[in-house]
């Protein structure tokens, strides 16, 4: 234990003394927070924009939706949607005339919703929150009389503003690459044959491994969760949500992306191959996760999505900053503790097999 | 006299290669034991073997009486290891980088604090311990080097040519250093390229070609080899070059 608190003590010492690094990763995350913050400034407006819209509407007497009316109207409006409704009208002459955006015909037991091929993005809006009233409906059914059911109100999309998003995403990002402030060790080590001297010391393969683990470990939590998103936080107009999840998934995200760094630290005798292809795999993690375009409006499918584990975290933890909770959560936590275990069985197990020179 | 090292049909081989070629050598307490040989001829590998950083294919390796194998974690606090590298941190003091690698081998507390100024002023570089290494000559490394290999006090001191690239003071600070050392107690296996160094420090060498041992003995021993009368003349060198021939080897040592 003792040895283990030196070498960390002095590795530590070799970080901070690595002053480059130690000032050039705080900056760069503030100056992509602020630079993606105002490029998609812009974008995430247009889509703001987009929610002001009209939408046009009959409604039978007979239909399963009269009931919830005045509920799915006001819906609407909480989505920047004025609604109108007609009688007896027909949609496609209204949309031509540009008297509205959309229109939607309710009949018994369904729905049609009308709109030109310029109003995607609209038809999407109207159709998610219809999707929730049948989701509801379906609940309110099972088992139990309409009559008795009071509704308040219905799910909505609450967007991000793209200071907030892009400020906690990329606090996320630059985090995942917290292994970087170790390269300088690896490097030295590799040129001056150091790595022989523990070797043929008395200090085991977990001890070697465990060194450079947690003294990235407390590196990324002291400049990047607490230095870096305090920064962030007060810089720009980031909100946490939870501040216990936002900390929490932070300090377990630099948990696992530490253990997954090392991995290729350790198994690559190459730093440029070692470094570029850390980079590579974050850069698409982050590409398919929303590090670079919103999750939210990318074009990538939600099965890709998921196969990057900055997807759970970026979704949980904006989803928190915007609602209070996210139902990510539970998959955030199992993503990133499985990524630790496997990344730190995979670390020791390359440490220990590489005891010959 | 004990018996520090032994080795017995030791083999290492690479491919199917034999690098180190049925190696059989015994080094006694109190020696400083000379492992020549040109580029290629096994002398690193056996170093490492000795070491516990490679695997013999085959045979057996002693250490103080106990088997390499079994007892590894006793035998390795007993030796200190001075790589032919400069394996030492450069933005760490030079007290640092001593206490880095001392307390490797348990060393803790007051013991390592004693450790670490014994280590240094061995060298003579007390008056330098805050320094940052990289601020260091080359020679000062080199010395520091030395350092990193001492605190935990060692009973076998392995030096893999640790004069290369320095000027003659320094070459000769170490080589009394060494002389120091063995006179403690320490037994010391060196390797050069320099024979005039071993020359001037090795109580007995052996000369390896192509994996084998081709010579073993005091220096007046082996010169006797190839002496062509009682009266000859004749340097380690030319003793050297006699046993394992002039002709250049350019292939790394496995």
């Amino acid at each position: 234990m003792n040895k283990l608190l030196v070498i960390i003590k002095n590795y530590l010492k070799l970080i901070f003394r690595n002053k480059v690094m130690i000032i050039v990763v705080p900056i760069a995350t503030v100056l992509v927070v602020a630079a993606l913050a105002n490029a998609f400034h812009t974008l995430l407006d247009t889509n703001d924009d987009v929610a002001d819209f009209k939408m046009g509407y009959e409604m039978p007497a007979d239909s399963k939706y009269a009931f919830m009316e005045n509920i799915m109207m006001s819906s609407f409006e909480e989505q920047g949607v004025e609604t109108v409704e007609y009688e007896k009208a027909d949609p496609e002459e209204i949309i031509s005339k540009g008297d509205i955006d959309v229109f939607v015909t309710f009949e018994k037991d369904s729905y049609h919703i009308y709109g030109d091929d310029k109003k995607e993005l609209q038809v999407r809006i109207v159709q998610y929150v219809l999707f929730n009233v049948d989701k509801r409906m379906d609940t309110m059914f099972v088992g139990s009389s309409a009559n008795n059911v009071k509704i308040s109100s219905l799910e909505t999309i609450k967007t991000s503003e793209a200071e907030n998003y892009y400020g906690i995403i990329e606090i996320v990002y630059f985090l995942s690459l917290c292994t970087v402030f170790l390269s300088f060790i690896f490097q030295t080590e590799r040129q001056n044959s150091i790595g022989i001297r523990f070797r043929v010391g008395n200090a085991g393969s977990f001890t070697r491994y465990m060194s450079k683990y947690i003294s990235c470990l407390v590196i990324a939590i002291l400049i990047q969760v607490v230095l870096v998103s305090g920064v962030v936080l007060s810089l720009f107009d980031v909100t946490m949500g939870n501040p216990v999840v936002f900390f929490g998934i932070l300090i377990l995200t630099a948990i696992a992306f530490t253990a997954y760094g090392l991995v290729f630290f350790l198994l690559f005798n190459n730093m440029a191959v070692s470094i570029g292809l850390l980079f590579m795999t974050l850069w698409f993690a982050g590409f398919v996760g929303g590090t670079f375009e919103t999750y939210m409006y990318t074009v990538i499918t939600e099965p890709i999505k998921r196969l990057s584990p900055l997807y759970y975290v970026n979704r949980t933890l904006v989803e928190t900053s915007v609602n209070g909770s996210s139902s990510y959560l539970g998959s955030c936590i199992v993503v990133l503790s499985v990524l630790t275990v496997v990344c730190m069985l995979l670390g020791i197990i390359i440490t220990s097999r590489k005891k010959e020179v | 006299m004990n018996t520090v090292v032994k080795l017995e049909g030791l083999i290492k081989k690479y491919d199917n290669k034999p690098v180190v070629d049925g190696l059989t050598l015994d080094i006694k307490e109190g020696e400083i034991f000379g492992l020549l040989g040109p580029n290629g001829a096994g002398k690193s590998t056996t170093m490492n073997m000795i070491c516990s950083l490679l695997k013999p294919t085959a045979g057996n390796i002693e250490l103080f009486g106990m088997d390499i194998k079994k007892d590894a974690k006793k035998i390795k606090p007993l030796i200190g290891y001075i790589p032919q590298d400069l394996a030492i941190y450069g933005n760490l003091k030079a007290w640092e980088n001593v206490e880095l690698f001392t307390s490797l081998y348990d060393v803790k507390g007051a013991d390592l604090k004693k450790a670490i100024d014994d280590s240094l002023e061995f060298v003579e570089l007390t008056d330098r311990r805050n320094s940052y290494a990289k601020t260091f000559s080359g020679g000062m490394k080199r010395r520091l080097n030395i350092a990193c290999a001492l605190g935990h006090k060692p009973k076998l001191l392995i030096f893999d040519e640790p004069t290369v690239g320095i000027d003659p003071q320094s070459r000769n600070f170490i080589l009394e250093k060494i002389k120091k050392a063995n006179s403690n107690g320490t037994t010391v296996i060196y390797t050069s390229h320099y024979m005039e160094e071993v020359e001037a420090v090795c109580t007995r060498v052996a000369i390896m070609d192509n994996g084998k041992i081709v010579a073993i003995g005091t220096k007046e021993e082996l010169k006797n080899m190839v002496r062509k009368s009682p009266d000859e003349d004749i340097s380690l060198e030319q003793v050297f070059l006699t046993l394992t021939g002039k002709t250049l080897r350019d292939y790394v040592e496995g």
